[in-house]
């Protein structure tokens, strides 16, 4: 425990060395306040310190003792990694263990871990690594099953009571998304503690939609529904209100109507929430379930079907200058916030951060911030492509979305590492409770709520005031009607396949059809060489819902 | 008469042998047997044998000629720039009334000490479509609103690509030909200022012949330099829009480390060590002689 503020008359050496002896057990409470006061402390200053050394003594004794022990942890860098130097470092200082971590880019943690662990590597005790990239670190034999550890406590316990908070998890991610498949048995098994509720959601201005309600009613008949979140309920809808902003001088400057991500990893779902909005595949509950990519008899993909032919051609003619600003093919994640936080921007989806963002002083230009923005869930459709019929029916329930998880982070343990109690005690720690708060609070990060108690949490709530009633709902309702991501073997290259041909559709260099069928053939490659068999029992699988009872 | 083998040498080269064996030659072998095995760490089997197999997945797959294209799209492009571009600033910079020339030199070879990662991070900036200098810089020499999506659009990202290059490496170039030109004898030129002959006829007849050499061995390592692009790339359009600037040698990397298939990524490799070396021995062979033949 290091401190760096020194009491009056006393240096911080002394102030650190009697922390420490404290802390170890090595000293009592009379012995450090009698130390305090031969180096010349004022007794209220030294029965102050004392206290507040000895508060955390009691919370320490709570805690476990790593002394000795050195993790080395496996994350993206930057500010994804900063609860590491954070909350990590304060465990670490809590239990006596020593942190190394490890930083990683981000968008490549697939790349990287998979390159550590195929080649025989041992160097990460746990790693965060998103949820829809893991089948392959968990197929290989290199995550720890997690079941065991969490059921040792209570379900809803917290960190203090030696749980992870399992039960408070949402559903979608609790019993959908964190768990694989044993590579020997094929039984599921938790392999990842959630620690980020990624989904996609709509982002808009709610100032231009209340300054423009009017006139646009007057063009289109029906009402800007601002701080809905089930608004706008159509894809027919959102275009139409992108197309009635773009290229309007506003506040003077001229705005977009919306922005897709159209170039790197996070593109993809650009593609995939249209085209699970348009599609039906079985029951909604089996769709939910994660089984729109597969025909799961045949293996055979779906994603060339007419919902995905449609969704495509939508996707190409939303970067047109009709809705977008120009050059929209090219656009990423960073452009995206880029012209969200310059005030150019009317409307988008992406992970929920854009209210973070609108919030941020040193970051964002629109006026009003938070209170300026409202949030709405991924629209959905009034017709969809029925793969049991083979063509489109209508489809009249207003609530029905499909958005897909869109990612999302998880820790997993690594089967190699030695220090594994350690791990998940560190992953306990940084998961629940204030620490859970404090990462949910930070204007910088982009973690989001996937507790049920984030949602009623005060100071959550009071957070997120301004861009309420409509940001909670809808993250709520974004996560709860959520289609996970393929989670596979192989994953990381079928989406890396929609990248490449959706850049193909984008760039005019194939029709949206042609593109749709080549991702089509691609899929079927790598079915094949993965084994089809194999995949087969892994998608059927994973499928459903696992419940740790 | 018999001949004595001295085996004395054999210390002195021994370590620099191992390293040499251990550094270049056991990967390469290594690399041929990824090459005719079928090995992947994501699959669950010992690698068989499959001889040409790797090879033959290779020439059936439509990316594979793909990269292909693009490769010699940029190499022929990227040769002709830049060693025209390297020789035009040589011939140049070696009169000896320019002003400066020994600043201008400095100055002109500082790209090549950029890392081309951040060539091409800096490039991507320069490119951007939203409101990038050179988009800004071309609307104002053409005096209309220039806004070419140069990340986005297939033929202005090889363009793009082919510009970070050329502005990375020509440089490099520049000096090498110079140092070249500025060490030629002096007295045929002499002999030609006495008989009257015009710069044409002194730059085809003594300088170009002199450096021909110099020039071919050049441009023979710029060009293996340019098939095993990747860094600029990378960074710049990721190989993108589509595949639309992924060389072969980006393939190789995709299909290695983001797919994981080793011995598909290793026998691209080799196909273009192959090529490559063939490449060059025939332009050693005949360049010299029939290069600059004008």
């Amino acid at each position: 425990m290091t401190i760096s503020k020194t009491g009056p008359g006393v240096s911080s050496d002394t102030l650190n060395r009697l922390s420490d002896q404290l802390l170890e057990g090595k000293i009592t409470r009379r012995q450090m306040l009698t130390n305090l006061a031969v180096a010349g402390m004022s007794l209220a200053a030294a029965g102050s310190f004392v206290n507040a050394v000895g508060s955390k003594r009691a919370a320490a004794a709570a805690m476990s003792n790593y002394k000795g022990v050195t993790l080395t942890l496996g994350q993206p860098g930057g500010k994804f990694g900063a609860f590491a130097y954070l909350e990590g470092a304060d465990w670490a200082a809590q239990t006596g263990a020593k942190l190394n971590v490890v930083e990683l880019p981000g968008g490549q943690m697939y790349e990287k871990v998979m390159a550590e662990f195929a080649t025989g590597g041992k160097s990460f005790d746990m790693i965060l690594m998103p949820f829809n990239q893991s089948a392959d670190v968990v197929a290989g034999g290199f995550a720890e099953p997690l079941d065991d550890f969490i059921k040792a406590a209570p379900l809803d316990a917290s960190y203090e009571g030696g749980g992870v908070e399992h039960a408070s998890v949402l559903a979608p991610y609790r019993d959908q998304v964190i768990w694989s498949l044993d590579p020997k048995t094929m039984d599921p098994h938790i392999y990842h503690i959630c620690f980020d509720g990624d989904n996609h959601q709509g982002f808009y201005r709610k100032d231009w939609w209340i300054k423009y309600g009017e006139e646009f009613e007057a063009a289109k008949g029906y009402k800007l529904e601002v701080d809905n979140p089930w608004f706008p309920a159509t894809w027919k809808q959102y275009y139409e209100i992108a197309e009635f902003f773009n290229n309007r001088e506003i506040d003077g400057q001229t705005v977009y109507g919306h922005h897709d991500i159209n170039a790197t990893v996070a593109s993809t779902w650009h593609f995939l929430w249209r085209y699970t909005s348009y599609l039906k595949h079985g029951t909604d509950e089996q769709m939910r379930a994660g089984d729109v990519y597969f025909d799961s008899e045949t293996m055979e993909p779906l994603i060339n079907n007419e919902a995905g032919v449609r969704a495509m051609t939508e996707l190409v003619e939303a970067a047109s200058e009709k809705y977008s600003p120009p050059n929209a093919k090219s656009l990423n994640w960073g452009d995206l916030q880029e012209f969200w936080q310059s005030g150019r921007l009317n409307m988008g989806m992406t992970w929920p951060a854009m209210q973070k963002i609108a919030a941020d002083p040193g970051r964002s230009k629109i006026p009003g911030g938070m209170a300026s923005t409202g949030a709405f869930i991924i629209p959905g459709s009034d017709e969809v492509f029925d793969t049991a019929s083979g063509s489109w029916v209508a489809q009249t329930d207003v609530r029905r979305r499909m958005p897909v998880s869109s990612w999302g982070w998880g820790w997993m343990i690594a089967s190699t590492s030695k220090n594994k109690e350690a791990a998940y005690d560190l992953t306990r720690w940084m998961c629940t409770g204030d620490r859970r708060r404090s990462i949910e609070l930070r204007q910088f990060a982009e973690f989001e709520m996937h507790h049920d108690w984030e949602f009623d949490d005060p100071q959550i709530s009071e957070f997120y005031a301004d861009a309420n009633p409509s940001y909670f709902e809808t993250q709520k309702q974004s996560v709860l009607l959520s289609v996970p991501d393929l989670h596979i073997p192989g994953q990381k290259q079928f989406y890396d396949a929609i990248i490449i041909r959706k850049g193909e559709a984008l760039n005019g260099s194939k029709t949206p059809k042609e593109a749709v069928d080549a991702m089509a053939k691609d899929w079927n490659r790598i079915v094949k060489r993965r084994g089809k068999d194999s995949l087969k029992a892994w998608y059927e699988k994973k499928s459903q819902r696992y419940t740790l009872g | 008469m018999t001949t004595r083998h001295s085996y004395g040498w054999i210390p002195y080269l021994a370590p620099s042998l191992i390293l040499i064996l251990a550094i270049a030659i056991w990967p390469l072998g290594y690399a041929a047997w990824l090459a005719t095995h079928d090995f992947s760490p994501l699959l669950p089997f010992d690698p068989p044998f499959v001889g040409l197999g790797m090879f033959d997945l290779a020439f059936s797959e439509p990316r594979f000629w793909n990269g292909l294209r693009v490769t010699v799209i940029l190499l022929v492009g990227g040769l002709l720039l830049q060693g025209s571009l390297a020789l035009g600033l040589a011939l140049l910079l070696a009169r000896q009334d320019i002003v400066g020339r020994r600043l201008m030199m400095m100055i002109a070879f500082l790209p090549a000490f950029i890392n081309p990662i951040a060539t091409g991070y800096i490039f991507r900036l320069l490119f951007s479509p939203q409101g990038g200098p050179i988009n800004a810089f071309l609307s104002i020499i053409t005096r209309q609103d220039v806004s070419i999506d140069w990340i986005g659009e297939p033929t202005p990202a090889i363009i793009a690509v082919l510009i970070a290059d050329t502005w990375q490496w020509t440089p490099f170039l520049t000096v090498i030909f110079l140092a070249g030109i500025i060490n030629l004898r002096r007295e045929p030129y002499e002999a030609a200022r006495l008989d009257r002959a015009s710069a044409w006829q002194v730059l085809r007849a003594i300088t170009m012949p002199a450096i021909a050499a110099l020039v071919v061995v050049m441009l023979v390592i710029r060009g293996i330099e340019i098939v095993k692009i990747f860094d600029t790339i990378f960074a710049l359009t990721a190989g993108g829009p589509g595949t639309s600037t992924e060389t072969l040698s980006f393939y190789a990397y995709q299909v290695g480390f983001k797919s994981f298939e080793l011995s598909y990524a290793a026998a691209i490799s080799w196909f273009l060590l192959v090529v490559v070396v063939i490449a060059s021995l025939i332009l050693f062979k005949t360049g010299a002689r029939n290069l600059f033949r004008i």
